[in-house]
């Protein structure tokens, strides 16, 4: 998986979580929180959605990688079955 | 024979619009099966019957009409009295028309109501999605497939997030086509995977009434309903700073052992707490209805979920305290899910014994939060701040929250508010019991 693809995918969950936010306007290398109005109920489920489409497990101590878009789509393409 | 009538959803509901019916003359509804949706200031609600019944009869076509709360809107009978319309399931005795193609109507339970509808909007039964009960045809199919294939085209009229909207553009996809999983009609990107290799026509479009402002109405709702409590309840207001740190402490670990979409926020012990402690202090769990109150054996709690676009609603977890933290995790994430899609129950709109307030992650240190009458308290919870506290004599930092307690002076005195707090504040000490 190609980085690109995992932002697609990304921003995909995201879509259905924040239907409000354009996609266009997020920075990718700043923190989510600072950007979105997100709850700790839509990053869990912004997690369980990536966790779905992409077939990559994300454990609890792993999800502080999530924080930006860059970090959620490093971790996902380093963490893709090939 | 009965009359169904309109139900109240919500303390605050004194009219709704019938939008749709889900059922028609001589369906089976079976308890708790959805049979309408009506249009209410906190969106589009689904009614469910609570008894086995057969339609006899509706009285009320779907519309814009706005009906009292109490109107009659239908005739139902039991299942069990005998009716000439009473068959739910048919023999196949639909001639086959010589020389048509139609997959075999056998294959598909449909009832006859249905079926003369299906004939009668010129739908092809076989090319329909079951969906009702055992896999059979329901009315809604039928109409779902009526406006899939009459969906005008156009991407500009229909309602998308930017995200889908930027896809259908680069994909060429035309969003009429698309079916929208949220009530309010909203399509996202989700909802248009496989629409490149769909058919015209064969995707059902679901969609939210256009036109109305929802969000103006569901601020007049909250006015009238936050007037009332203000004019009416003598508040009083009770903090506690709570120490989470065995509460969360255990959660990590508890969470640690298992996979994602299993994890516990804690949010749910912060509410199975609330619901417990609630059971022992009976005089803040119900309603005060003229100048009486009363008490509610179980508790349904109200969580308030605020809505993206603005608004809020406080849908039931239905005897709250009597699910384990799994079964609360899962509640909550289904109520916070299908109340920004806009699709909540009717019981759960009406239910409410108390409520709670503001799930901690985010924003403020505390809440003073207002009561939703008829109710008579709510309880807030904070942020969770890494704080100084005193442990046994000794300065720690531990994870704090500020839990606060509105109540109605009316019914209880600030002691009574006191020991409930007290007794959340132990339950959280405790969190392997939860």
């Amino acid at each position: 998986m190609t980085t690109d693809e995992a932002k697609a995918t990304i921003f995909e969950v995201l879509d259905g979580i924040a239907p409000e936010v354009d996609a266009a306007t997020v920075e990718h290398d700043v923190e989510l929180d600072e950007q979105l109005d997100l709850d700790s109920m839509d990053f869990l489920n912004w997690l369980i959605g990536i966790s779905k489409a992409t077939g990559v497990d994300i454990p609890q101590r792993d999800a502080s990688e999530f924080l930006t878009i860059d970090g959620a789509a490093a971790y996902v393409v380093s963490h893709a079955a090939a | 024979m009965s009359e169904f009538v309109l139900p109240s959803l919500g303390a605050d509901m004194d009219d709704g619009a019938l939008v749709s019916w889900l059922v028609g003359p001589g369906d089976a509804v079976e308890r708790g099966q959805i049979v309408a949706e009506v249009e209410t200031d906190k969106g589009i609600i689904e009614v469910e019957c609570w008894d086995d019944v057969v339609v006899e009869e509706l009285l009320v076509e779907a519309g814009d009409t706005r009906l009292a709360v109490g109107t009659p809107i239908a005739r139902f009978r039991s299942a069990d009295e005998s009716g000439s319309a009473a068959q739910t399931t048919v023999p196949d005795e639909t001639p086959q028309r010589q020389g048509t193609v139609e997959k075999p109507a056998a294959a598909q339970r449909i009832t006859p109501p249905v079926r003369h509808l299906a004939h009668e909007l010129g739908v092809d039964v076989g090319r329909v999605g079951a969906t009702g009960p055992g896999g059979s045809v329901t009315r809604l199919d039928v109409k779902r497939e009526v406006t899939a294939t009459s969906a005008p085209p156009g991407n500009g009229r229909v309602k998308a997030s930017p995200l889908a909207r930027r896809i259908a553009a680069d994909g060429g996809l035309d969003l009429a086509l698309a079916a929208a999983s949220r009530t309010d009609g909203l399509l996202v990107a989700a909802d248009l995977a496989g629409l490149a290799n769909a058919a015209p026509g064969t995707k059902p479009r679901r969609g939210g009434q256009p036109g109305v402002d929802k969000s103006q109405a569901m601020r007049s709702a909250i006015a009238r309903s936050m007037e009332r409590s203000k004019r009416e309840i003598p508040h009083y207001y009770l903090d506690m700073r709570m120490d989470l740190h065995r509460s969360l402490s255990w959660l990590e670990e508890f969470n640690d052992e298992r996979s994602i979409a299993d994890r516990i926020l804690p949010a749910a012990l912060l509410l199975k707490a609330s619901a417990l402690a609630l059971t022992e202090f009976g005089d803040l769990n119900g309603h005060w209805v003229d100048g009486v109150f009363h008490h509610s054996e179980i508790v349904n709690l109200g969580v308030a979920v605020s809505l993206r676009g603005g608004g809020l609603v406080a849908p039931a977890i239905r005897d709250a305290a009597s699910l384990t933290l799994s079964e609360m995790m899962e509640a909550l994430t289904d109520l916070v899910a299908r109340a920004r899609a806009g699709r909540l129950r009717g019981s759960e709109m009406a239910e409410q014994t108390v409520t709670v307030t503001n799930l901690g992650d985010r924003g403020v240190d505390r809440t003073f939060p207002v009561i939703v009458p008829p109710q008579v308290a709510i309880i807030g919870f904070g942020r969770v701040v890494d704080s100084p506290f005193v442990v046994d004599g000794e300065l720690e930092v531990r994870p704090i929250v500020h839990t606060t307690l509105a109540a109605d002076h009316r019914v209880t005195d600030g002691h009574t508010g006191g020991l409930l707090l007290l007794a959340i504040d132990r339950l959280l000490q405790e969190p392997q019991q939860l």
